[in-house]
This record gives structure tokens, sequence and C-alpha cells, in this order.
């Protein structure tokens, strides 16, 4: 399967039709259609009966479709949540093991009588306590439906800690190096962006949101999330390579190559060292570079069609 | 833990004779013959037929030597390294206890085969080739360059006695760690904090310095290195590799304590009582001071030896 493409995705409220009809025209890379924290007890009911309106109007933009359960009741949630169309199922506080076992199982079975091909439905474990913390590679590894991992932060991470957040410091070091050493160990994507100092918590902070984007792909992070539609544009832009970097990325990759025939592991390109490794992250970069502009080509096909179609209809 | 004083670990590419004959006059107190990423696949021949001369020349520079193997070759890569001189061995890419089993276990046969023991301390009059201990066994040193790797530390440690040292190698590159706009290398603090705290659980010395995104670490200027030196010893590294023999210069006097702080440390030793931790840090300082002006003396008696 190639790399997911996950630079943008809003989570927003199943139970809201103003956020869900809307939601195609956000250009995000992925919609998290929640069920847990931002829908009411008394609304659980009829968010579970909004999956399927959810995944028609989020394909309205080629985005990819994520439904967030609540890690409490997988039982009443999953059968809500797994239909055609459904790319992965978020499950939020992840603390043990078990718990995304009994969730792969539950997703298994589903698969089999909804005629959705078999582990194609990915599971993202988020972790959001110490427990969970304490237990990340169990969960990290619980399932091959798991293909990206970060450390726990964000609010319910703090809630579980007992701290501020929004403090102008990295509280969370420790959960994110433990997070990202285990995606490396297991070969994951790894989640979770560069920390930048943020001290209003404002969640549509456009000017922040470039920043972080942007020095999240400088440092080798690929994926973004948030809540509020005005970072979506910027996480695009930013964890796209720019053409400069593509066109830097080509040249090293010559010039490694170059190396290599003359029997040399190493060399000095206009005063930086270009090695294996350099060769490597050129590679990627160059990879990554042609999976961005393809997603935004179907991004931006989906929603053209669909906006000549509505033409038609009015 | 206390082991060898091994402030600069110069690694330098076998093949290569000029770098060679560099490493032999650049005081490094470890010369790392490397038969790994710095040698490309065609010269792999050139450079393990190198080896056996090069400990020598190393040892009679007052360098204690270890060969950096590739693990996918790695038999050949024994077979042409365990000579009369050698010290030990680095294993880079390590990702399971297997193959740090397999490393002992060809040791253990090339050792046994040639008769060869880790020598004793550079300048040490004891004679190489005495009854074989357990301290005598050659030394894995793991180059934890890997996720896997770095996850499984406490595994691979203990899976050979012969594991005395451990660094991250190049970790940054490896796994793709990249500059953050602090100028700190994304997740370096934490995996060098993480090196460390294992290294000591286990007592085993941690090998590194505390590098930063702007100086491209092994291959770093004369400021940065020394800076990532002071540094690294601050955080509880015991001494750093690097790539250049520019490096090892500022990686000596980076990983021994200055003068000042030797005099400071004295004198927290007549003010403190013997029991608190201020005093015991200060005498470990002095003692680790001490040490390294004994291998600085020892690397002197044996190069003017050698040019008698």
């Amino acid at each position: 399967m190639p790399r997911p493409v996950r630079r943008s995705g809003l989570t927003m409220p199943i139970n809201n039709p103003r956020f869900v009809d809307r939601s195609w025209t956000r250009d995000c890379d992925y919609l998290n259609f929640d069920l847990e924290d931002s829908v009411p007890q008394s609304q659980k009911d009829y968010a579970r009966s909004q999956v399927r309106h959810a995944i028609v109007q989020g394909q309205k933009g080629a985005a990819e479709i994520n439904i967030r359960i609540n890690c409490a009741y997988p039982d009443a949630d999953v059968p809500a949540a797994v239909w055609p169309g459904v790319k992965q199922i978020n499950f939020p506080k992840a603390e043990t093991g078990a718990q995304i076992r009994h969730l792969d199982a539950l997703i298994t079975e589903l698969e089999r009588v909804r005629g959705i091909r078999s582990g194609t439905v990915r599971i993202g474990a988020t972790v959001e306590t110490t427990l969970g913390v304490a237990n990340s590679y169990e969960i990290a590894s619980a399932s091959p439906r798991i293909d990206a991992f970060g450390g726990g932060t964000g609010y319910d991470m703090s809630m579980d800690m007992g701290i501020e957040m929004f403090v102008g410091f990295d509280q969370f070091v420790y959960n994110r190096g433990e997070g990202e050493l285990i995606a490396l160990a297991l070969g994951l994507e790894r989640e979770g962006g560069v920390y930048m100092s943020d001290t209003t918590g404002n969640v549509g902070n456009a000017e922040l949101s470039i920043k972080r984007a942007e020095a999240s792909r400088k440092a080798g992070l690929r994926t973004g999330g948030g809540l509020h539609p005005n970072v979506v544009a910027p996480q695009n832009l930013g964890l796209t390579p720019t053409v400069n970097e593509v066109e830097d990325a080509h040249r090293v990759l010559s010039f490694f190559a170059e190396l290599d025939q003359r029997g040399e592991t190493e060399g000095d390109m206009d005063g930086r060292i270009v090695d294996k490794y350099e060769a490597a992250r050129a590679e990627e970069l160059i990879e990554w570079a042609s999976l961005c502009a393809h997603r935004d080509a179907e991004k931006s096909a989906a929603r053209e069609q669909t906006v000549a179609e509505l033409d038609e209809q009015n | 833990m206390r082991g060898s004083v091994r402030r600069s670990w110069l690694i330098v590419p076998a093949h290569d004779n000029d770098r060679l004959a560099e490493a032999a006059s650049s005081s490094a107190d470890v010369v790392v013959l490397d038969l790994q990423d710095t040698v490309h696949d065609s010269r792999k021949h050139e450079a393990r037929d190198n080896i056996r001369d090069a400990i020598s020349d190393m040892r009679d520079a007052g360098s204690e030597v270890f060969v950096r193997v590739d693990i996918e070759l790695i038999y050949a890569d024994l077979v042409a390294s365990v000579w009369r001189g050698l010290t030990g061995i680095v294993l880079p890419g390590v990702t399971n206890v297997e193959q740090v089993m397999d490393a002992d276990s060809i040791l253990t046969d090339l050792e046994s085969q040639r008769g060869v023991v880790k020598p004793p301390p550079v300048g040490d009059v004891r004679e190489a080739d005495d009854p074989r201990g357990p301290e005598q066994a050659l030394e894995i040193h793991l180059s934890l360059d890997t996720g896997r790797g770095n996850w499984d530390a406490q595994q691979l440690i203990k899976a050979s006695n012969r594991v005395k040292s451990i660094s991250l190698g190049r970790a940054d590159l490896v796994m793709d760690l990249r500059g953050e706009p602090s100028g700190d290398l994304h997740q370096m603090e934490y995996l060098m904090q993480r090196l460390i705290v294992i290294a000591n659980a286990l007592n085993v010395e941690p090998v590194g310095a505390w590098w930063r995104a702007t100086s491209r670490g092994l291959v770093a200027g004369y400021d940065d290195t020394l800076q990532a030196a002071i540094d690294g010893r601050m955080a509880g590294f015991r001494g750093g590799l690097c790539m250049r023999a520019r490096q090892v210069k500022p990686l000596n006097t980076g990983y021994t304590p200055s003068a000042d702080e030797v005099s400071h440390a004295e004198e927290v030793i007549t003010r403190e009582p013997t029991y608190s931790p201020m005093s015991g840090i200060a005498s470990d300082l002095i003692a680790w001071s001490e040490e390294c002006q004994n291998r600085n003396r020892s690397k002197s008696i044996v190069t003017a030896q050698r040019n008698q």
C-alpha cells in the first residue's frame, strides 16, 4: 500500500450537520468524524446513525474518512463506524494492547460481513493518559492495522497528568520521545510535530500552524491534523516539500550516484557532505513530494466534480 | 561506571592510507578502523587487508584500537580484524539479540584459534598474552543507531558480557532525525538521555557528545566539537565519536576537566563534609582528571618509544 498522505485533518462532531456537510470544502487530506468527546452523551445514538451520511459528505472532497469512537464502548460504536469508505477507526485514550486487539477483532468481523477487503481498515491508537504512555509499546504493536504512532500530548493528557496546558515549554518531552522511538522501532509513521511555544491555546492560529508544519517537515515529520479550518491550508503547505527542496534533492542524488560510481562513500557538494544517508533523505523527499502532488490533484479533481454536480442540480 | 579513558573515538576508513596515517598522529584515545559506512563495497577487500598492520600502527601511536564491522558482513570482517593489539569491535545497526550473540561467538572462536586477548591499557608493561581472564575478552561496543536497537537497548547489552560501551553512533542519520528551529536535532536530547540512563543502569560506558543540528556532529569543526564534548561530559557521556582527525583535540580537551573545574572541586572537598553528594561529585571529577592526565602520559611514553 502506498504511504498515506495525512498532512491535514479536521476533527469534528459528527452530529453537527453544519460542520459535516461542509467538510468536503476544507481541502483536508483526512477527516476525523467524531463520536467521542465533541458529542454529548444524549446525542451518541444519533451520532452513530450519521456515519454513512458523513462518509458521503467527506468523500465529495476526496478526504480520507476516519471515525473516532469512544474507548469505553467500542462494541456499540464500531458496528456503527465500519462501512465501505472508512479508512481508519481512531481509538482515543488507548491504555492497553487488549483494547486494540478487541477493536481489531471487531473490525475484522465487520470487514467480512460488509464486503470490505480484509485488513484495509486501519486503527489509529491515540495515547492520552499516563497509563497509555507506560503501555505505549504494547499498544502500538497490538495490531498490524496500526501504521502510525506518536507520543501522548494534548488536552486529555494534560488533564490526566493534572497539569496546565500552554505554559510556554514542552511538558511532554518524555511522551513524545517514547512515542516516536516506538514508531521507529516498529517501522511506523511518526505522528506528532516539532514543539513550538504556544501560550494562547488558539486552535485556529494559522501563523503558528505554518511555522510548526514547516519545522516539522524539516525535522522529517510528515503528519498533521487539527480542530479549526484555519490550520488546514498551513498544514498542507508546510508539510509539502518546496520546489527548491525537490530540485536540491535531485542534485544530491546525482552527486551521490557519481560518488558511488567512483567507489567513494562521501563527498563535498557546495560545502556540505553527501553520503548514503543524505541520498536516502533526498530519495524520501522526492517520493513524499510526489505523493503530496498526487494527493492534491485527487482532492482538487473531486471538489471540481462535486461543484459541477451541484451546479447541474441547481 | 569507570573504565579506560576513552575521550575520543576516531573512526577511520580502513582502505584509506592517508587517513590512517593521519589517525596515527591524531592522539586519539581510540582509533576505530572502519569496515562499514566509509568503505565502498568495491573496496572492502582492500580495507580488510589493511587491518592487521593498522592495528599495530595505531597501538604504537598510543591509541586503543577497535574495528567497526558491517553487521551484514560480520564473519569476513571479524576474520580480518581479530589480531593481537585489537581491543574490541564496534557493532552498528544492531536490531536483535541474536546478532550480538553471533558476534560474541565468532570472537570467541577467533580468540581461541589465534591466541588473541584484549591488550593491556596503552603504556602498561603487562604482557598482552598473560593467561586469559574475563577482563581480557575482546570488547563489543554497541552503536545503537536504529529505532529498534534503542528500544531494545537493555536486552542487547545483556546479550553478551563483552558489551562494555554503547553509543547512538550516527542515529540522527540512520533514523533521519533532522534539525529543529531551536538548533537541536529532533528527539536527540531524549535519545541521548535515555542512552545515558540505560548505560549507567547496566554498568557500561555511554559514549557520545551533545551534538546540535548546526554542527553535523561527527564531522564538525573545532568549536562545535569542543562544545559538544563539554556538554556531553556534563550530561554523562565519557567520550565521543568523531570522523575527522581535527576533532580529536577538542574531544580530548572537552572530556578532560579544566584546571578551573579541578581547583573548584578541590575547594568543594575542603568545604563540604565527606558524606555530601557535592563532595562525592568533586572527588569523582578530580579522579577523572588524574586518569586523563595518566592517559596523556602513557600516550607520550608509547609514542616516544616508537620514535626512538
